[in-house]
């Protein structure tokens, strides 16, 4: 009499199952964990994308200020919340708006290579991760102003969500 | 031996996906973090640029005294073509004209500047292409400049009053030193006066008008003597400057250059402007000079750059300091196509 089931017996099928459906809930478990990973390090290092461009804009727009020829003092604005000032021949203007965004409006154009072509229009971005931003402003001789007096050079506080903290000094 | 093919089987599939998993996931984050990289490796560089730059600013600080060996004319010893691994390149400014102050209208052959008067005070070299005529455009950038300082002697008043307003100095400061600067400048006929108007010791009196502290900003942010560094000035730039000092605006330039041209090219340093204008010195003093006090450093390496413009200068007691007018960090190629 021929075998029905090709010499296994009922042992080894319970068994070849059990095993085959272990191996299919570990492999759609493993998927679904994967990808799962791969969500976050995806928000993560795209955050790490953008956190990469701004220090990329703040560093530029830092390193090349218009120090001398310098614009005439109400071209300027300083104030605790915002700055404008000039970069690479352009007006560059930093703003702490509502709900933790930084409004950079920058000498920069990261759609390019880095370029101080005067004639390109400034580029405007929005980052949500800067949980606050405050200038303090000081004289030559490293003396605070508390007031719109004439400032030497400033230090930018850029604290993040994590409430990790970018300190820049710049020169006026 | 069916059943050992299929576990077989079985596993290779399991590496196979796990691998493509990680490779795809790999692929994923370091796509994502090349610019961050970037951005990181970029920050370290810079620290090495500036730190380079610091160890080149002492080579203009060293006190050589009667010693020329530079090819800037004395004032410091040779300095460094590489530093650290990066490529360090010079050039002089003060071998220019001062767009931003001199009044060029009174030029009697106005060869380079358009009719359009320059009213604004202009802030890159790129700005000056406009206001030059089509023929000279490839050669504006090598005779005139807006970051040389402004030289009390030759400057307009209308456009010093603009450099002023450019200072970090408050309104009521910048009328006192307009002021101050007025009453000095009792001839019109400034340009072609004979001497300085503004000679060493009215210079130094205006630091009694600035900030307290703050007096050597006199020596960094004006000037009264000549500044345009006979032993380098092209052609074209001498022309021009003799021209608006000379009191015969007929002047052959060509009488003088010739002099000078002879010293090139039997390498010989011009340690005195008398070499070149014997008695009619007392006319050009207030233009040339034999040796240079600003400068661009560039320290290059993988195509980037950091552009320092610097003032050197001699304090009131005397000792050689260094102020950093303005810095410019870029790639090297677009600085050399926005130069061609």
């Amino acid at each position: 009499m021929n075998k029905l089931n090709y010499g296994y017996s009922l042992i080894e099928i319970i068994l070849s199952i059990s095993i085959a459906s272990i191996i299919i809930v570990l492999f759609v478990g493993i998927t679904f964990y994967l990808y799962r990973g791969f969500g976050k390090v995806e928000s993560n290092s795209v955050k790490l994308k953008k956190i990469g461009q701004f220090l990329d804009i703040i560093t530029f727009d830092s390193l090349n200020i218009d120090a001398y020829p310098r614009r005439p003092k109400d071209h300027y604005t300083f104030k605790e919340n915002e700055i404008v000032f000039y970069s690479g021949g352009r007006r560059v203007n930093y703003s702490f708006v509502e709900d933790f965004n930084i409004k950079i409006e920058s000498a920069y154009d990261l759609s390019s290579d880095v370029s101080n072509d005067i004639d390109k229009m400034k580029k405007s971005y929005t980052f949500n991760f800067i949980k606050d931003f405050y200038v303090k402003y000081y004289d030559r001789d490293g003396l605070l102003l508390l007031n719109e007096e004439t400032s030497y050079y400033c230090e930018l506080y850029f604290t993040f969500n994590d409430k990790t903290k970018k300190i820049l000094k710049m020169r006026l | 031996m069916y059943k050992n093919g299929y576990s077989l089987l079985i596993v290779i599939f399991i590496i196979a996906f796990l691998s493509a998993t990680l490779v795809s996931s790999f692929l994923l984050i370091t796509q994502n973090l090349k610019p961050v990289n970037k951005t990181i490796r970029s920050n370290s560089e810079i620290e090495a640029y500036y730190s380079t730059l610091s160890d080149i600013l002492k080579y203009f600080t060293e006190d050589i005294k009667d010693n020329f060996t530079s090819p800037y004319n004395g004032w410091f010893n040779e300095l460094p073509e590489e530093k650290n691994d990066f490529n360090i390149k010079y050039s002089i400014e003060d071998i220019k004209i001062d767009i931003n102050c001199i009044n060029l209208q009174s030029l009697k052959d106005n060869k380079y500047i358009t009719n359009e008067e320059i009213k604004k005070h202009l802030y890159y070299n790129e700005e000056i292409d406009p206001f030059i005529k089509e023929e000279y455009k490839n050669k504006y950038n090598e005779i005139f400049s807006v970051y040389l300082i402004p030289n009390l002697n030759l400057s307009d008043i209308t456009k010093l009053k603009n450099y002023l307003e450019t200072s970090i100095y408050d309104t009521p400061l910048q009328n006192d030193i307009l002021n101050k600067i007025k009453s000095f400048r009792t001839d019109n006929e400034f340009l072609t006066y004979s001497g300085l108007l503004i000679n060493e010791e009215k210079y130094i009196n205006l630091k009694t008008i600035l900030p307290r502290g703050r007096e050597d900003e006199l020596y960094i942010f004006f000037d009264f003597k000549g500044q345009i560094n006979i032993n380098f000035v092209k052609e074209e730039v001498f022309e021009i400057a003799i021209k608006l000092c000379s009191p015969d605006k007929n002047i052959d330039y060509k009488k003088y250059f010739d002099i000078i041209k002879q010293k090139r090219e039997n390498e010989v340093s011009i340690r005195d402007i008398k070499e070149i204008f014997g008695n009619d010195k007392r006319y050009y003093e207030k233009m040339f000079s034999v040796d240079s006090s600003l400068f661009f450093i560039e320290i290059i390496k993988n195509k980037r750059v950091l552009k320092t413009l610097i003032r050197k200068y001699k304090n009131f007691r005397g000792e050689n300091k260094i102020y950093i007018l303005k810095y410019f960090f870029n790639d090297f190629k677009d600085i050399e196509e926005k130069t061609e």
